[in-house]
């Protein structure tokens, strides 16, 4: 019996567009050989994205396109896109790109009885021969509404154009209006409903926005959230969330952050590779500086370094930390640094976050700064800035690129509201903070949290000298805890203190050896007194022994002689022994 | 029948008055537009006029060039400026007033026009 088998159903073709960042967010491109709505107010770059979908198609994919405009002659559109560095004219020389005007104009049109638009399908079908076009632009189809009284004639047109497009298996974007209440003014959508993509371009706060949103796309993964775009030189750049998913690598690497002491408050080893750094603190807490090594650090280590700066210009920069002992202009001539300065103010959020998406395309760092991030906060709402954010975290990390966002608190909140939101998304957080005490200033630095790693719940003192920042220990006593020059003071005390104890202590020992000498002294002394006894006893000893021994001597001689007297000497013997 | 009017055209006196016709071969609408036309000029126009038919499916180049997108499509190339009417040519009053032809030339009708294409 032959086992069942489940065929792998397969995905539907795509092709890509080539558009910076569109097909990430379509999950691979286009629908390959059907027809793409994109829909839009006017302004907000449909004839853009069409034509950069062609040019990219001829360019990076070897597939040839006609851009059929309803609206813009050649000569316009040719005009039109001079200002990018898309090369229509050279393409169509090279038989890749193919414009075809198609003129409607209603005025000049009388209509009587039925008609079809087949000289429409026939053109199409000559300009797709002349190149051999698999992609097909149709920019802005609305325009044949205009041109033509019988709608219903119209729409049956339109369906049969949809699949005549489809039959001929060309991709194909077709631009339309956005109208009320619809996506497009004549509901396009109802002909092309595989996908459909919305353009939006809104002024808020005197900043253009331009947003991008896959509404739809049958059979297929696409994001579905509104994404920033820019249309710039290079086209079209849309900032995806970069992924749909939270999927980021996480590396075990550890990198320092430049300052060794804080290394070691970390673990030992400074921060993840590929982590986000949050630095916040009020005005002067050294914000800048801390970045400033962290940067210095990694161009020692040979990595590319973009350094995204709001607030101060890239030769302030450079002026100010070569106070504290470090060279950025060195790192800037090696091509490791790169300077971004560009004003919070200058456009908004989202462009922004473009350009910081096509610096960071252009050099893929290993390690950016931003700095400040909290300036941005002031060019959009609260949502706004978090959504950046969180976009702008998610694409550092999404490139394992290692990211330190400043942050400025302002005076009167507290430390931890800085940047509302945004501090869930951190790895780690370094606090900076002014301790006032004694009628002076000193910088302290802790670590609020960093994820992953043992690290120090100790404050520290943060010192910018000539060269370059310090920690050190706070002082800790009973009176609280020192800084500055409180701690200097309060060290010297201590050191003074200790002399003195050390300075009791050596007396002391001194005088212990002074007794100890004095009683060797006596003892020594007494010690030859007994000597000297011991002697004198023994000479007497001597003495007395050797006149035992006279007398014993002498009696001996006696009684010899008594022998030689006689007699008398033996009856007297007695008498004489106790003579003796 | 294309055949036919070049030639009756070419043995004519010359006259200011050049109508093309755009037709899609096999198309009904336009045949039922040669139609229509060919009883048009029998109808109301003066000897001496001259009428083009072109089949834009044999002649894509010729869609391109004079801008045509609807089948079938009538052109007053002569004399200028060009008008052109589109449609199957079913009321003879509508292509002479999109034609800016006088009214008064009209003759009595001896044949009654086709409405549509299924009747042709």
């Amino acid at each position: 019996m032959p086992a069942t088998r489940v065929k792998p159903t397969k995905s539907i073709e795509k092709s890509p567009t080539g558009v910076a960042g569109l097909d990430e967010i379509t999950n691979g491109g286009l629908p390959h050989g059907r027809p793409t709505l994109v829909c839009g107010g006017p302004g907000c770059g449909k004839t853009v994205l069409g034509m950069e979908f062609l040019v990219r198609g001829a360019t990076q994919y070897d597939e040839p396109g006609v851009f059929m405009a309803f609206e813009e002659t050649t000569r316009e559109l040719n005009e039109n896109f001079a200002s990018m560095n898309f090369a229509i004219s050279s393409l169509c020389a090279q038989k890749k790109l193919y414009v075809e005007h198609v003129r409607v104009e209603r005025n000049e049109i009388e209509e009587t009885g039925e008609y079809d638009l087949e000289g429409l399908f026939i053109r199409l079908q000559r300009a797709i021969d002349q190149v051999g076009a698999k992609r097909l632009v149709l920019d802005t189809i609305e325009c044949l509404f205009a041109g033509f009284r019988d709608i219903n004639l119209l729409r049956s047109e339109l369906r049969r154009l949809f699949r005549w497009l489809k039959e001929k298996e060309v991709t194909a974007i077709v631009t339309a209006e956005t109208g009320e209440g619809h996506l497009t003014r004549q509901g396009l959508e109802e002909y092309v409903a595989d996908c459909v993509i919305f353009l939006d371009h809104r002024v808020a706060d005197q900043n253009s926005i331009r947003r991008m949103r896959v509404v739809k796309y049958r059979g297929s993964l696409h994001g579905t959230s509104e994404y920033p775009f820019l249309i710039g030189s290079e086209g079209f750049s849309v900032l995806p969330l970069s992924s749909l998913r939270l999927n980021h690598k996480a590396g075990y690497q550890r990198i320092s952050s430049g300052i060794p002491a804080l290394d070691s408050m970390l673990g030992g080893k400074g921060f993840f590779r590929g982590s986000s750094i949050l630095v916040s603190g009020a005005a002067g807490t050294g914000k800048s500086s801390l970045a400033a090594h962290f940067v210095q650090a990694a161009c020692q280590r040979g990595e590319q370094c973009v350094y995204f700066a709001s607030e101060q210009s890239p030769q302030e920069i450079t002026r100010n930390m070569r106070s504290i002992g470090i060279d950025f202009e060195r790192w800037v001539r090696k091509e490791l640094l790169h300077f971004h300065s560009v004003r919070a103010g200058f456009c908004g959020l989202e462009k922004h976050l473009v350009m910081m998406n096509e610096e960071i395309r252009k050099f893929s760092p290993n390690v950016v700064v931003v700095d400040p991030m909290t300036n941005y906060g002031s060019i959009g709402d609260a949502d706004e800035v978090k959504s950046m954010m969180t976009r702008l975290v998610d694409l550092f990390k999404s490139q394992q690129i290692t990211a330190m966002f400043t942050s400025l608190t302002s005076a009167g909140h507290s430390v931890e509201d800085s940047i509302v939101g945004v501090s869930s998304l951190i790895d780690t957080w370094l606090l900076l903070r002014n301790l006032e005490a004694g009628g002076e200033r000193n910088r302290g630095l802790y670590i609020l949290k960093s994820r992953g790693m043992a690290h120090s719940n100790q404050i520290r003192e943060f010192q910018l000298t000539d060269n370059g920042a310090r920690l050190v220990d706070v002082y800790v006593g009973p009176e609280g805890v020192l800084t500055g020059s409180a701690r200097a003071a309060q060290e010297a005390r201590d050191r003074a203190v200790s002399q003195e104890q050390k300075q009791a202590v050596e007396r002391k020992h001194v005088d212990l050896e002074d007794k100890r000498r004095q009683l060797e002294a006596q003892i020594c002394e007494m010690r030859a007194k007994f000597e000297a006894e011991e002697r004198e006893l023994t000479r007497s000893m001597a003495r007395l022994q050797a006149r035992d021994e006279q007398t014993a001597s002498d009696r001996v001689h006696m009684a010899h002689l008594r022998q030689q007297a006689g007699a008398a000497v033996r009856s007297n013997g007695r008498l004489l022994k106790e003579a003796v | 029948m294309k055949q036919r009017r070049k030639k009756a055209a070419k043995h004519d006196k010359p006259s200011p008055l050049v109508l093309r016709l755009y037709v899609a071969n096999s198309n009904p609408r336009s045949q039922l537009a040669r139609a229509n036309l060919s009883t048009f000029c029998e109808r109301y126009l003066e000897r001496g006029y001259r009428v083009q038919i072109i089949d834009i499916v044999r002649d894509p180049e010729s869609a391109f060039q004079n801008d045509i997108l609807a089948t079938p499509t009538l052109v007053r190339v002569r004399p200028s400026p060009q008008k052109t009417v589109i449609g199957a040519l079913s009321d003879p009053s509508a292509v002479l007033r999109a034609l800016d032809l006088p009214e008064q030339s009209v003759k009595p009708p001896s044949i009654s026009f086709v409405q549509s294409a299924g009747e042709a």
